[in-house]
């Protein structure tokens, strides 16, 4: 029988409901001083306090080898940590890309220099990672990056833009996908990546307004910014296929369909107190089967990654699927209230919905747009 | 060899035969209830239909997992015979103490009523019934699941229906009739779950089917000097369709981990809401990726995307079991949204 895709019956980690209870336990401590605006912000929210709790716990790398600090858990008990944090609409977002993606490909492509400098301090929760692929010219089409990197004596010299950089202003590092060779003309070829301090002299930082009116995203100008040799990850040239890697990182997790739980669980509480029928049991009943469906198939790219495995295609379907899932729901919130559904803060239900509705086009954004997904899902069905 | 390795010869062993009746004018004449084409005796010579019983009983004991892996190569196939039913009458009959002399009953879809103590009224719908035949039939009951085994010659009505997935089936209306036995299903789900796992699966195996010969189709058909393939707009529209075979998939994995873990209910609720609520999508794409020629008699297409519109009423359809689901999940209010859904896998 045709089976274009890998997901497999899940296995439950043995001890997942005693680490439940754990991370539940700790997260009663923090969750009480969220506002519903903030759980509806999502993962994106910056807090390094939290993210140092967090570290002291155990649960930022959790999977890495315990020689730069980690607990060599499985992603398995990694997907339930993070799950329970997105659960609860938890401020994530000061560890989140260096938990998710940076720290991986440190240890994947980078020096043993590199893992021992910056492994143990994201560990700890005290490195913010921000990503430095899209630029001006660059977005969906990453491959046509300018930035250059420049060799000179004992190092690099970098100029040029990277745009929609999310937490850079709040960020100790970045890893940046350059162009070391060649122009823009040349595509994927002479891309490298390279890791570094975002207080280098010649960075300049200017925040970005979303139309929330908050500022998570910003532009950073790099101006004959000076880095060392040993700034280069991975290979030099190789920097595409690196990132393809990682991507793969960035779009595995569970805060790809997520993102809007918190609203789902404020709805079914509303509707539990103010009585619901048929019509409302059915909307939200589909909501709860979609979302079932999916967090099955996300527990199965957790154990693919645990094999070893690159789950590009099963991701792409997941982000494709999940992105969907949440960005419907505000639209079903509205369906159930009715013509009473302001988007302000009378309640915790439209004060979460105001920040889901307002955030809600860029879950098919980040990470990759979704016809940008499409596309890759077509390709791996063979499509030619 | 491991139930796992068991079951994959038994899938492996069905595919040769069924690959031998897939093509449109074998299937129509199975639509016509023409008899004589074989396909019934060679499936029913692999002996299958005892899948699910133990091995004393002569069965392959396979559980529901596995089960569903034949029930999706039965969809895959457009179904040609009722091979699933017949692992499900089997499993239900053995489970409930029903004894089986001769023919395997027939599963019937929809519920009976029990008012007067030891008979049963309702109208159900028979699936592969023709002629006079024994028919298993769920009663509807609160919180115990009882079948009984009927013969249709008591019914009030029997009339040949007209069901647009078109495999000869019967609509057949009982009137205080007397079951010649009834049981209990010991478990925690009833016949109307069992079928709609069924349902679920053949469902998920059509859109593997239906997504394969869309790929197949796009990579062939030439239009303004290249494959319509190649076109993003008609990519789009795949990777769409793939997804939601994915889903389909991935939900009745879901359930199988639940029923063969004694739970189910709730499981296979979500899955045959998921796989059911795919179905929109996934036969309009095809269709549109298909063009004219997809709607034709002749072309192989309607045959699996007919079925599709058929099995996602049949056994509850999304509607029905959003109801059930969201029902559960209201009462259990916010706080309990985030267990209810982890005690899916981890309950």
């Amino acid at each position: 029988m045709f089976q274009p895709y890998r997901f497999a019956d899940i296995e439950v980690v043995e001890d997942a409901a005693a680490l439940r209870l754990e991370v539940r336990e700790f997260l009663d401590e923090w969750k009480y001083m969220w506002t519903p605006w903030e759980r509806g912000l999502g993962w994106n929210r910056h807090d390094r306090k939290f993210s140092e709790a967090l570290g002291a716990k155990g649960w930022i790398g959790m999977c890495w080898p315990k020689k730069y600090g980690g607990t060599e858990r499985s992603m398995l008990e990694r997907h339930v940590v993070i799950e329970e944090l997105l659960a609860v609409g938890a401020p994530v977002g000061a560890h989140w890309v260096s938990d998710r993606q940076s720290g991986p490909l440190i240890l994947k492509a980078g020096t043993e220099t590199q893992r021992q400098k910056y492994l143990p301090e994201i560990i700890r929760g005290e490195a913010c990672f921000c990503i430095g692929l899209s630029e001006p010219d660059a977005g969906s089409d990453l491959a046509s990056v300018r930035t250059r990197a420049d060799k000179v004596d004992g190092g690099w010299l970098i100029n040029g833009r990277k745009i929609w950089t999310t937490n850079a202003h709040l960020s100790e590092y970045i890893i940046a996908l350059l162009r070391t060779e060649g122009t823009a003309a040349d595509r994927h070829k002479g891309l490298s990546q390279f890791v570094f301090s975002m207080n280098l002299p010649g960075i300049t930082i200017r925040k970005i307004k979303d139309l929330t009116g908050l500022a998570h995203f910003n532009e950073v100008t790099f101006d004959d910014v000076f880095i060392d040799d040993d700034a280069l990850i991975g290979t030099l040239g190789g920097g595409w296929a690196q990132v393809t890697a990682e991507l793969a990182f960035e779009r595995s997790g569970p805060d790809r369909y997520m993102t809007s739980f918190p609203l789902l669980e404020e709805l079914v509480e509303h509707v539990n107190k103010t009585g619901s029928d048929r019509m409302i049991d059915r909307q939200i009943g589909a909501e709860f089967a979609k979302m079932a469906v999916l967090r099955q198939m996300s527990v199965s790219i957790a154990g693919m990654l645990q094999e070893g495995l690159l789950p590009n295609q099963e991701a792409a379907v997941v982000k494709d699927l999940g992105t969907d899932a949440e960005q419907r729901l505000p639209e079903v919130v509205r369906s159930i209230l009715g013509q009473n559904s302001p988007l302000d803060k009378s309640t915790s239900l439209t004060e979460i919905n105001a920040a889901i509705t307002q955030t809600a086009p860029t879950f098919s954004l980040r990470g990759g747009t979704r016809e940008i997904i499409r596309g890759i899902m077509a390709k791996g069905l063979g499509l030619r | 060899m491991s139930n796992t390795e068991i079951s994959q010869l038994m899938v492996d062993g069905l595919a040769r035969v069924l690959a031998g009746f897939a093509d449109a004018q074998t299937m129509d004449k199975i639509e016509k209830g023409e008899t004589g084409l074989g396909h019934e005796k060679s499936i029913s010579e692999l002996g299958f239909d005892v899948a699910m019983l133990s091995e004393e009983d002569g069965g392959a004991g396979i559980g529901w997992k596995n089960c569903a892996k034949i029930f999706e190569l039965l969809g895959y196939y457009a179904s040609p015979t009722d091979l699933g039913e017949q692992i499900i009458s089997q499993w239900a009959s053995s489970n409930a103490g029903i004894e089986i002399n001769g023919t395997v009953p027939h599963v019937a879809l929809g519920t009976v009523e029990s008012i007067t103590d030891g008979l049963v009224s309702g109208t159900i719908l028979v699936p592969w019934a023709s002629g006079q035949s024994f028919v298993l039939v769920e009663i509807s009951k609160q919180d115990t699941q009882e079948i009984c085994l009927i013969d249709t010659a008591s019914a009030t009505s029997i009339a040949p229906a007209d069901t647009i997935g078109r495999v000869p089936s019967q609509k057949v209306i009982l009137a205080n009739c007397a079951p010649l036995q009834i049981g209990t299903l010991d478990g925690s789900f009833g016949l109307t779950h069992a079928m709609a796992f069924l349902r679920s699966s053949q469902i998920s195996g059509a859109m593997a089917r239906i997504l394969e010969m869309t790929i197949e189709y796009c990579n062939t058909r030439t239009q303004f000097g290249r494959p319509i393939g190649k076109f993003q707009a008609v990519q789009q529209l795949v990777a769409q369709l793939a997804g939601e075979m994915a889903a389909t998939n991935a939900a009745v994995k879901l359930a199988a981990m639940g029923m063969d873990k004694g739970r189910g209910p709730l499981e296979i609720a979500i899955a045959k809401q998921r796989a059911s609520a795919s179905v929109a999508l996934v036969a309009s794409i095809a269709h549109e990726a298909h063009g004219a020629i997809g709607v034709t008699e002749e072309h192989i297409l309607h045959y699996f995307t007919r079925r599709l519109w058929q099995w996602r009423e049949e056994a509850g359809n999304e509607h029905f079991w959003a109801e059930e689901i969201g029902r559960q999940v209201v009462l259990g209010g916010g706080e309990n949204l985030w267990p209810n859904l982890i005690g899916l896998t981890e309950g």
